[in-house]
C-alpha cells in the first residue's frame, strides 16, 4: 500500500469489518454496568458507593499484584477486572463489610482468573466465584439486607459497613429500627415468599416494585428494567449473545410456570421468579460470561435453559432462597461438555454420521 | 530385594514359603495386635466410663459431683434390669443419678437421630417430679462446623435454654406424651414442649427434638411403671 | 540379597531431612491427601493425625525392612498392607486409650491411615530395598514432613476459620471466623495456596540460578 489515502478505498472481498477489540467490549460492558452502579447508590446511598469501590478496587490491585509477582506485564489495562468487581458489588448485600468484600474481590480474580491464566482462561465467572467464596465464609454478614430508600443514605454508613478487618460486623437491627419506616423489614422478596415474614406463610412483593427496583435485596440486583435495559445496549451493539439470557429467562419462566399451575398456593408466579433476586442480573450480565459459556449455536440455548431451570429449582427446594448464582456456576461447569455435544455439523459433511476419523 | 527375585528366579518360589511368610507375618502382627488391645482395653473402658458419667451428671442438675452415685439400668418392654459396674452385662440405656441419701434425682437418657451429616447423639436429663426434660448433652454432632457442630450447639445459650425445662407430660393412659416434642422455627415458641430452633441450623435442631422425641415416647411410659423401683438406691 | 550390600550408601543428613522438604509427601510427592485435606480443620487433629501416621509409617518401615530377604515378591504387597495395618490397629487403640476427644474427632480416619499411599510407597520403594536403620531414619524424616504439612495446612485452617489455635482463642470474642475454613471446600483451598506458595518460592529461585549464569557468562 502506498501511503497516500485514497479518496475511494476500494477493496476485494471480503468486506470484513474490524471485530472489537477485547478492551473495547469490556469497556462497553463497565458503561452498561455504570447505570446499574449509579442506581444502587442511589437506592443505597454511600455503603453501595463503597462497597463498589472497595470491590473494583480489591479486583485491580490483585490482577496487577498476581502480574507482577508472575513478572508479566499487568493486564489491567483491558478492564475486565473493572467489571467483576463491578458485577461483584452488585451482588453484595449493601450493607456488606467493605474487608469481607475485599477478601471476595481477591478470591474471584486470584482463585478463578489468575490461577487459570487471566482473561480467557476462566472456566467460572470469576465474580460469581467470589461471591460462593464469601457466601460460604461468612453465611450470615452475606444474608443481612437492610431496606432500600433509608433516609440519610447519603450521609451515613450502614453501620455494618464499615467493619474493622476480621471483625464481626456490628448487627444493623438496632439501625434499621432506627430509620425504618413503618414496620418495613429489610428481607428479600425472594426470603419473604420463601420463608414468610413470621405471620403469613408466604409473602409475596408487588410485581411492579420488584421491576423498578422499590425493595431491598442485593446492591445491583433490584431494578429488573434497568438491568434489561442496559443489558439490550450491549446485545444492540453485538458485545453480548442475547441467546443466552434469552434461554435462561426462558428456562426460569417455564420451571416455574409448571410449578405454579399444579400449585398456585405453594409456589410463586413465574413473573414473580423473573424479576426477583438475582435472576436478571445474572441472565443478563453473568450467564453470558464470554468464556464461561458455551460457544455453539444450539449449545447456548441449552445452556441457558439449563440455569434458569436449575435457578428455579434450587429457589423453590433448596436451602437458600437464591439459586442463581450456583445455577450459573453449574452452568459454566457444564458448558464444556455442553459445547463438545452441539458441534455444529461443518459444512459438506453428511447429516448423519459425519466424517469418522 | 525385587530385583534379586527377578533375576535370578523367574519362575514362582514355591507357595510353601509363600504361606509360611505371610503366616509368620500374620502371627507378629496378631501378637502385636492383641497385646496393645490387652493393655488399653481397661484404659479406653475407664476413659469412657467417666465420660459419660460426667455428661450423666452434667444433665441432671444440682448434682454433687463427689456424693452422688450413678446407677445403670437396661430397661425394656420385658422389666428393668440393674446393671452393676464390674460384672455388667447387656447394653444400659438408663442412668439413675442419686444423691447422698440414695434419693432419686434424675434419669439420663439416650437420644439420637439422624441430622444433616450424621445421627447427632444426645444424652438427656429426665425429671419424674417434673415430668419435664432438664438437661441436655450433645455426645456427638458432625453437622456444620460453626452452625449445627457439638461445641456450637452447646454454646448458643438461648438454644440450650429450651432443654432446661422441656415438658414432657404423659397422657392420661400413660402410654405416650401429651404433646409430642417439636421443633419451631425460630422466634415461635408457644408451648413448653416445643423447641426454638437456631436459625441456621434447623435441621439439627430439628434431629434434636426427633431424637428426644423418639425417646420418650417409647421411654417415659415404661419408667413410669418402674419409677417405685427406680425411686430409691437400695 | 549379597549383591544388594556390595554398596550400602551411608546414612547422611539428607536421608532423614529429604522427607521434610525436598521429598515432602504432601507438598512435593502429592500423596496421602485425604488425611491431609479430612483432618485437618484444627492444629490439634493435624498433630494427632501426624503423630499417628509418623508411628505407623516408622514401625512399618521398620519391620518390612526386618523381613525384606523373607518375603517373596508375589505376596509383597499383602505382606505389607497386613504389617501397616497392625501399626494402625495399634495406633487406633493407643489414640482411643490417649484421648476420647481426639479418637471422636479424627474418627473413621485413623484407620484410613492403612490406605494412606506414603506409608505403603516407603515401604514398597524404600524399606523392602535399605537397611533396617537407614529406612527407619527416612521413615522418620517422611514422618516428619508429613506432620509439617499437616501443620501448615492446621494452623491456617484453625486460625483464620475458629479464630482459634490449639484450641486457645488468638483474637477474642469479636473475631469473624471464616466458617468455610473448617468445612472441606477450606482444606482445598489452603492446600492450593501452599502449593502456590512453595512452587512460586521453587521458580523464583531458579530464575534467580539462571539470571546468575546469564550475568555469569555476560562477564566472563
Amino acid at each position: 500500500m502506498n501511503n497516500r489515502t485514497p479518496i475511494i478505498e476500494l477493496r476485494g472481498a471480503p468486506h470484513l469489518r474490524k471485530a472489537p477489540s477485547v478492551d473495547q467490549i469490556m469497556r462497553n460492558v463497565v458503561y452498561a454496568l455504570l447505570p446499574i452502579c449509579g442506581f444502587a447508590v442511589y437506592q443505597f446511598g454511600l455503603s453501595a458507593l463503597a462497597l463498589i469501590l472497595a470491590t473494583t478496587l480489591a479486583c485491580i490491585c490483585t490482577e496487577h499484584l498476581f502480574c507482577r509477582l508472575s513478572d508479566k506485564p499487568t493486564t489491567i489495562g483491558d478492564f475486565s477486572a473493572v467489571i467483576t468487581g463491578l458485577l461483584l458489588a452488585l451482588t453484595l448485600p449493601p450493607g456488606f463489610p467493605l474487608w469481607m468484600a475485599v477478601v471476595a474481590g481477591f478470591v474471584a480474580i486470584a482463585l478463578t482468573k489468575v490461577m487459570f491464566g487471566g482473561i480467557g482462561f476462566n472456566v467460572f465467572n470469576p465474580a460469581l466465584v467470589g461471591r460462593a467464596f464469601v457466601q460460604a465464609a461468612f453465611p450470615v454478614a452475606i444474608t443481612t439486607w437492610t431496606p432500600a430508600f433509608a433516609p440519610g443514605r447519603f450521609t451515613e454508613f450502614i453501620p455494618s459497613t464499615l467493619t474493622l478487618p476480621f471483625v464481626v460486623p456490628k448487627s444493623v437491627a438496632g439501625w434499621v429500627e432506627r430509620i425504618a419506616v413503618d414496620g418495613y423489614t429489610g428481607a428479600t422478596p425472594l426470603a419473604l415468599q420463601k420463608f414468610g415474614d413470621g405471620n403469613l406463610e408466604h409473602v409475596t412483593t408487588q410485581n411492579a416494585d420488584l421491576f423498578f427496583g422499590m425493595t431491598a435485596g442485593s446492591a445491583g440486583e433490584t431494578s429488573a428494567l434497568l438491568i434489561l435495559v442496559c443489558g439490550a445496549y450491549l446485545a444492540v451493539r453485538r458485545m453480548m449473545d442475547w441467546h443466552i439470557p434469552a434461554a435462561m429467562l426462558l428456562g426460569a419462566f417455564v420451571t416455574s410456570g409448571g410449578f405454579y399451575l399444579v400449585d398456585a398456593g405453594a409456589y410463586p408466579t413465574p413473573l414473580f421468579t423473573l424479576l426477583s433476586g438475582g435472576l436478571m442480573l445474572g441472565a443478563l450480565f453473568m450467564a453470558s460470561d464470554m468464556v464461561a459459556s458455551p460457544t455453539t449455536p444450539r449449545g447456548v440455548w441449552i445452556y441457558g435453559i439449563l440455569i434458569g431451570f436449575l435457578t428455579v429449582i434450587i429457589r423453590l427446594f433448596g436451602g437458600l432462597p437464591e439459586g442463581v448464582m450456583y445455577a450459573i456456576l453449574f452452568g459454566n461447569a457444564a458448558s464444556p461438555l455442553i459445547g463438545a455435544f452441539t458441534q455444529p455439523r461443518v459444512y459438506g459433511t453428511g447429516r448423519k454420521k459425519a466424517t469418522k476419523p | 530385594m525385587s530385583g534379586d527375585v527377578q533375576s535370578q528366579s523367574p519362575p514362582m518360589p514355591s507357595s510353601l514359603s509363600m504361606i509360611r511368610t505371610l503366616g509368620l507375618i500374620a502371627m507378629i502382627s496378631g501378637l502385636l495386635v492383641v497385646l496393645v488391645a490387652r493393655y488399653t482395653e481397661p484404659i479406653i473402658k475407664e476413659k469412657e466410663r467417666l465420660a459419660l458419667e460426667q455428661a450423666v451428671f452434667q444433665v441432671i442438675p444440682g448434682v454433687v459431683q463427689a456424693t452422688a452415685t450413678r446407677v445403670s439400668f437396661a430397661l425394656s418392654e420385658d422389666g428393668l434390669v440393674r446393671l452393676d459396674e464390674e460384672t455388667g452385662t447387656g447394653e444400659a440405656n438408663l442412668f439413675a443419678v442419686y444423691d447422698d441419701s440414695g434419693m432419686l434425682m434424675g434419669i439420663a437418657l439416650q437420644a439420637a437421630a439422624q441430622g444433616y451429616q450424621d445421627v447427632v447423639r444426645t444424652l438427656y436429663g429426665y425429671d419424674p417430679k417434673c415430668e419435664c426434660i432438664v438437661g441436655l448433652v450433645i455426645m456427638k454432632s458432625t453437622d456444620t462446623p460453626g452452625m449445627g457442630d457439638k461445641n456450637t450447639l452447646e454454646g448458643n445459650r438461648q438454644f440450650m435454654a429450651n432443654f432446661d425445662a422441656l415438658s414432657v407430660q404423659l397422657a392420661e393412659d400413660q402410654s405416650r406424651l401429651a404433646h409430642a416434642v417439636e421443633t419451631v422455627k425460630h422466634g415461635t415458641k408457644t408451648g413448653i414442649w416445643q423447641v426454638d430452633a437456631i436459625s441456621g441450623a434447623t435441621i439439627t435442631s430439628r434431629a434434636i427434638s426427633r431424637g428426644l422425641n423418639e425417646s420418650a415416647q417409647k421411654m417415659l411410659p415404661l419408667i413410669a411403671r418402674h419409677l417405685h423401683v427406680l425411686k430409691v438406691n437400695n | 540379597m549379597a549383591d544388594l550390600h556390595h554398596k550400602p550408601t551411608p546414612i547422611t543428613m539428607d536421608t532423614f531431612l529429604r522427607g521434610i522438604w525436598k521429598e515432602n509427601p504432601v507438598f512435593v510427592m502429592l500423596l496421602g491427601l485425604c488425611p491431609a485435606l479430612a483432618v485437618t480443620n484444627t492444629t490439634m487433629n493435624a498433630i494427632g493425625m501426624g503423630l499417628a501416621t509418623l508411628f505407623v509409617l516408622v514401625c512399618s518401615s521398620a519391620l518390612v525392612s526386618l523381613l525384606r530377604s523373607v518375603i517373596p515378591k508375589q505376596v509383597r504387597i499383602a505382606s505389607y498392607i497386613v504389617i501397616i495395618a497392625t501399626f494402625v490397629t495399634i495406633v487406633d487403640y493407643a489414640i482411643h486409650a490417649i484421648s476420647l476427644e481426639l479418637y471422636n474427632a479424627l474418627g473413621a480416619f485413623i484407620q484410613l491411615i492403612v490406605a494412606n499411599c506414603v506409608i505403603l510407597g516407603r515401604a514398597e520403594s524404600y524399606a523392602s530395598k535399605n537397611r533396617v536403620t537407614k529406612s527407619v531414619v527416612n521413615a522418620f524424616g517422611i514422618g516428619i514432613g508429613f506432620t509439617f504439612a499437616l501443620l501448615c495446612l492446621g494452623t491456617v485452617r484453625e486460625v483464620l476459620g475458629s479464630g482459634t489455635i490449639l484450641g486457645y482463642s488468638l483474637f477474642g470474642e469479636s473475631f469473624q471466623p471464616w466458617v468455610v475454613m473448617v468445612l472441606p471446600p477450606g482444606g482445598f483451598f489452603v492446600i492450593g495456596a501452599w502449593l502456590l506458595l512453595f512452587s512460586w518460592l521453587k521458580e523464583r529461585k531458579q530464575r534467580k540460578i539462571l539470571k546468575q549464569e546469564e550475568t555469569a557468562r555476560a562477564t566472563g
